[in-house]
């Protein structure tokens, strides 16, 4: 029996109609045409399908698109700021430092990273390497992903620290 | 379910309908006189981040948090979730054991209390009535100079654990042990109380000797199986390591503590 | 030979950020498996529960009832074209058809479903009714080699293909006896996957003319068209591949896996079909790098050299043939070409088991063979107190020398640089005094290898580009090559704006493939796209160069010799003021210039030899005694390039290979039960290392260059990680004196050994 819900992604309201098994992951990409989001395993294990809830990253393979309704779901496709003018610190450092290989981890890792940086200014780079534990990555080995996130974090704190 | 991290990745093909338990105003993290009430939808990550369980000896539950899955893991699970899904390697029930943990369950006809060592039966097997759910976690007061301490072997840094010990001890003014509990995981198809190495402990000094014996004890006690993350032997064999590598941290939170 | 440093440089050797790195970061590049396209249909496959039967029967009548089933395919309606699914480019007799009246591993395909949504596809794989008649079956390749073993492929030997050295080996035998020391032992690896992220996936879509397109994610567009026409009883002319950006590979999408199936399946229903393996799929039949037994037999002399270098290697097949004998052929020629001997031996066994299919993985038989030869070495030095540095040099091939597998000449070469390098940086002349912390032991060990690049001298190697200049400047280059995350894309741009002298941002590459429009590639293989395609760019965009001064002689009215080309004008050297944009020399060729109509550069090129890469690792581990867990604190690894287009990338790969190469020496291992069902299907059981475990690695990269590639440029996208379990394992036997000789050396089993040891 299908369920109507409506999803709030990325600051605008989705009126959708879905099932009840169906995840977050499969209705962002198969429904709303949200691809950005990756399904790699299914099963939380890695940490490709990570969208950011309510502040707090989370596994959209494990979320019931159902229970979504009423949070605030942000996905990689809206990472940047509206109309891509602005890219996130985190962006801009992994292109520049090399952080992205294949780049099938890579929104995943974005979002859980930007709300783990959003939360933690001032971490240190274990924390950094911890956190990173809720995303396989291949390709890199993280060291140039952790490279670019210790400079993402320092120019997330600068920008804080401007008056505006 | 709540945070779905286990319910969803079994996709257990005999159930026919999911009630999400997210709503319901039970994640909360509250002072009991000395001791804590915690709701059972309390996400893992709060849990992680709560002062409340700076002191010891509650700091073991924040021991057992720390290696818990992953971010996101930490961010949907609920402790309610951990507790009732009664696989082996889940890291919150022996640290609450070891606490002396209580239990609220509620259902259509009432609600109870148990200690939450008598909830676990059997892998996946729990005393829990049809039309029941856990509400609350409620862990008493330990004695003073009292400090606990939770410690995992796992394959990689991401990982469950293979086998782990969960251990709280409290000591008298000459430091001889007037309280302890051993809770293995991971080595029984339940959190394992260790009876006879907590008995064997009771009154002695912490010395290497004791340490030894009483973990070899435990080991004994271990009822662990083969898998295909390690073997009956190679964990029964950690135990022992786990045991004493516990104690050890325990105590030496303790004299920090206590000074 | 320069070791690489941050002094400035030109685009060549320029940490340029890579030009495809934007749309993955924002999360709007699309793989293949985001594609999506009206009306497309879902596929699912049926699978085996058997390791080896005969189907009696299938039965389909049920499933084609359920509302939303479009197309049912069986071995009942399939074509019976053999084929090879490695998509060999020469012709080699293939063993496998789609779908068979035997299976031979557990989940081998045996229906597939095309249904409007993926839950209707798999609850219709449910309804199909299949009898089987169940066979003996063997899983182990030690049992299937036996005489009185079953036979996986009901009949037939289950030698599926044999290599080695003459066999008679009395002049072996002798060169043993007279040598003064003699080791023997035996190495084994384990069967461990490739695990891209993105898991094998297509969409086939096929017309009423009878053309048939799939976009795939795979490594090789030009041998799979040829392979998947050959299945299909398809004319090649008539199969096109699309190629989006993958989601890594790592050999794994060197093979034909996904595409029969949903092409047949797309024949049928004239609607595109999305075949997407699950990630259990993936683990249980999505291809996988070959076990391997490797028994050494050497012999030493007192002067530390090698007398007599003896191996017998068995492969762990599969039940069909895929990459096998490549793998095979490549342990072999590397098993030679790793050190010198007086004799040397090999007898190399393909052997099949009712396991599901192995196939190409990062370093294709080396990391096998090396693990092997490098631990024995080890083991050597130890206990003849030798000096481990001295001894690998010693009894190293090097510049100078003929190559025992391609009797070239080798012309490049920096063995000895990298090992020096490696052990500079490490400090392994002061290694860990003391080595004890407490219940923590310290240890370093070192591991090198000597590599070619490409595919020679086992197949034919070439590479076709374009570069098209525009009427604004602007820079097409078109070229096959298959950019896996390699960054190729890249590191072919820069060559491409270095021979053309315009910047970087000038040039926009290929980011797909085409085998309809563009010209041929063979995809992403044995290191081969620096060398090869981009040997292919470079001479495309000279020869776009070449033209751009011929035209503009004619439109400037100055001699040849007098023009230069810099900065997107071509100038005279005598009178800079006579200078053309290339735009211009565009537009002005466009309206009737005699003589030429465009400025399109052609490049096709065929390298000369194989480029021979030498490197070596130095591992840094930490054992915990208590609990035999390692850590792996630190990792050096020097290579040798040839020369570094793009250092940024070059170490991308190694850190990606150490990731990888750690993984394989300590914790990644697919289990099999006796029921032939592999039991850790997953990333939960799989262990693949995080970002807490990986070590801190130092990457010295050193050029001498090749002659035979582009601007002495050399592969490097497996070489770093076919020494690293080596380098780890001996390591682990620095620090706790065990010498462990079978992969993973998991914590259980090093304490084990710890306590084998002090017993």
């Amino acid at each position: 029996m299908k369920l109507s819900v409506t999803l709030n992604v990325n600051g605008t309201n989705y009126f959708i109609v879905v099932e009840p098994h169906w995840t977050l992951a499969y209705v962002l990409r198969e429904v709303l045409g949200l691809t950005g989001t990756k399904v790699a395993c299914g099963t939380g294990d890695c940490g490709c399908c990570t969208v950011i809830a309510d502040g707090k990253a989370t596994l959209s393979c494990l979320t019931l698109a159902a229970s979504a309704e009423g949070l605030k779901i942000e996905t990689i496709e809206g990472a940047s700021t509206q109309f891509k003018e602005k890219l996130h610190p985190i962006q801009t450092t992994f292109a520049e430092i090399g952080g992205a290989q294949c780049g099938f981890c890579i929104p995943g890792m974005v979002m859980n990273m930007k709300a783990f940086l959003e939360e933690n200014p001032t971490c240190t780079e274990a924390d950094l390497r911890r956190a990173l534990g809720g995303n396989i990555c291949r390709c890199t080995g993280y060291a140039k992903q952790v490279e670019a996130l210790i400079s993402a974090r320092d120019l997330l704190f600068q920008e804080r620290r401007l008056p505006h | 379910m709540c945070g779905g991290t286990d319910v969803l990745v079994e996709q257990n093909p005999t159930v026919r309908e999911l009630v999400d338990l997210s709503r319901l105003p039970l994640s909360y993290i509250r002072r009991m006189g000395n001791g804590i009430l915690i709701g059972a939808t309390t996400r893992i990550s709060q849990i992680e981040r709560s002062s409340m369980l700076n002191r010891p000896p509650f700091d073991i539950i924040r021991d057992a948090v720390k290696d818990f899955g992953t971010i996101q893991i930490r961010n949907m699970a609920t402790i309610g979730g951990n507790v009732c899904n009664g696989i082996p390697s889940a890291d919150t029930p022996p640290p609450l054991i070891a606490l002396d943990t209580v239990v609220k369950v509620e259902g259509v006809n009432g609600s109870r209390k148990l200690p939450l060592e008598q909830m676990y039966r059997h892998v996946r097997k729990l005393s829990l009535k049809r039309g029941e759910i856990l509400t609350e976690l409620r862990i008493p007061m330990s004695p003073s100079r009292t400090a606990a301490a939770y410690v995992r072997l796992s394959r990689s840094e991401v990982d469950i654990a293979l086998a782990s010990a969960a251990v709280r001890i409290s000591l008298d003014r000459r430091d001889r042990v007037t309280a302890n509990r051993i809770v293995l995981g991971a080595v029984a198809p339940i959190p394992l109380r260790a009876r006879k190495s907590e008995d064997y402990l009771l009154g002695r000094v912490l010395d290497q000797q004791t340490l030894t014996e009483c973990s070899h004890l435990a080991s004994e006690e271990s009822r662990p199986i083969d898998d295909v993350r390690a073997t009956a032997q190679y964990r029964r064999e950690m135990i022992t390591v786990l045991v004493e590598r516990a104690i050890r941290r325990a105590v030496s939170k303790l004299r920090r503590t206590t000074r | 030979m320069r070791t690489v440093t941050e002094e400035k440089r030109s685009i060549i050797g320029a940490r340029l950020p890579r030009v495809d790195s934007i749309e993955k970061l924002s999360g709007s590049v699309q793989y293949a498996a985001d594609l999506k396209f009206p009306d497309m249909l879902y596929a699912a496959l049926l699978r085996s529960p058997h390791p080896h039967a005969r189907i009696i029967s299938i039965n389909t009548r049920k499933a084609e009832e359920i509302p939303g089933v479009k197309a049912i395919i069986s071995r009942d309606n399939a074509p019976r074209f053999l084929f090879n699914s490695s998509c060999p480019l020469l012709d080699v007799e293939g063993d496998q058809v789609i779908f068979d009246d035997w299976v031979r591993y557990v989940g081998e395909p045996v229906a597939g479903v095309a249904a409007v949504d993926i839950d209707t596809a798999r609850v219709a794989l449910a309804s199909i009714e299949v009898r089987y008649e169940t066979l003996p079956f063997v899983l182990h390749s030690e049992s299937a080699i036996g005489l009185a073993s079953p036979c996986v492929r009901e009949k037939g030997s289950n030698i599926a293909f044999e290599i080695g050295t003459n066999q008679e080996s009395i002049d072996f035998d002798k060169a043993i006896e007279k040598s003064d020391y003699v080791f023997r032992g035996k190495y084994s690896t384990a069967s461990v996957q490739q695990c891209a992220m993105e898991p094998h996936v297509c969409v086939s879509k096929y017309d009423d003319s009878g053309r048939l397109t799939v976009w795939s994610s795979t490594q090789i567009p030009f041998r799979l068209r040829s392979t998947l026409s050959k299945a299909l009883g398809l004319s090649v002319g008539k199969v096109r591949i699309i190629r989006p950006p993958l989601g890594g590979g790592f050999g794994a999408k060197e093979q034909m896996i996904v595409e029969p199936y949903s092409a047949l399946l797309a024949m049928k229903t004239r609607k595109p079909v999305k075949l997407e393996y699950t990630r259990e799929e993936e683990f249980t039949v999505g291809s996988r790098r070959h076990a391997c037994n490797v028994e050494l037999e050497t012999g030493v002399s007192k002067d530390g050299t090698f007398t007599a270098r003896g191996a017998d290697v068995i492969l762990q097949v599969g039940a069909y043939l895929s990459h096998a004998p490549g793998v095979m052929s490549k342990a072999f020629a590397h098993f030679l070409m790793l050190y010198k001997a007086a004799t040397s031996r090999f007898d190399g066994k393909c052997v099949y088991t009712n396991t599901s299919l192995s196939g190409a993985c990062r370093g294709y038989g080396a990391p096998q063979i090396v693990f092997a030869i490098e631990r024995q070495v080890d083991e050597i030095c130890r206990e003849l107190e030798l000096d481990q540095l001295e001894f690998r040099i010693r009894n190293s091939y090097t510049m100078g020398d003929v190559d025992p597998v391609t009797n070239f000449k080798i012309e490049t070469g920096a063995n000895e640089a990298s090992i020096r390098a490696a052990a500079e940086k490490a400090g392994w002349n002061n290694r860990f005094s003391p080595k004890a912390f407490g219940e923590l032991r310290r240890g370093m060990g070192i591991a090198r290898y000597m590599y070619s690049t490409s595919a020679k001298p086992w197949w034919p190697e070439a590479s076709e580009a374009l570069a098209i200049i525009n009427e604004d400047g602007s820079v097409n280059v078109v070229t096959c090559a298959v950019d896996l995350g390699t960054g190729i894309t890249t590191g072919l741009a820069q060559i491409a704006a270095h021979e053309l002298q315009v910047d970087a941002s000038m040039i926009n590459i290929s980011k797909e493939s085409d085998t309809e429009t563009y010209p041929l590639d063979t995809g992403a293989y044995a290191s081969r796209t620096t060398y090869v395609a981009g040997g292919a760019v470079k001479l495309a965009a000279a020869d776009a160069r070449q033209k751009l001064l011929s035209a503009a002689s004619r439109i400037l009215g100055v001699d040849l010799d007098e023009l230069d080309a810099k900065d997107g004008k071509v100038y005279s050297k005598l009178h800079h003021e006579k200078s053309v944009s290339y735009g211009e020399v565009v537009k002005k060729c466009r309206t009737a210039l005699e003589g030429s109509s465009t400025i399109l550069g052609r490049g096709f090129f065929e390298p000369k030899g194989n480029g021979p890469t030498f490197g070596a690792q130095i591992a840094e581990v930490e054992v915990d005694v208590k609990t035999g867990q390692t850590k792996v604190l630190r990792i050096v690894a020097a290579l040798d390039v040839g020369k570094a287009i793009n250092p940024a990338n070059i170490e991308g790969q190694v850190h990606g290979s150490i990731q990888m190469g750690v993984g394989y020496a300590l914790s990644e291992c697919l289990k099999w039960n006796e029921a032939g069902e592999i039991i850790n299907p997953s990333f939960l059981d799989y262990k693949l290392i995080a970002a807490l475990d990986m070590p801190k690695i130092d990457v010295i990269i050193l050029e001498s260059p090749d002659p035979s590639g582009p601007y002495g440029a050399k592969g490097v996208g497996e070489q770093p990680v076919v020494p690293t379990a080596a380098a780890v394992l001996n390591a682990v036997n620095d620090a706790i004196g065990v010498s462990i000789r079978d992969l993973p050396a998991t914590s259980e089993k090093i304490y084990r050994a710890i306590n084998a040891q002090n017993n």
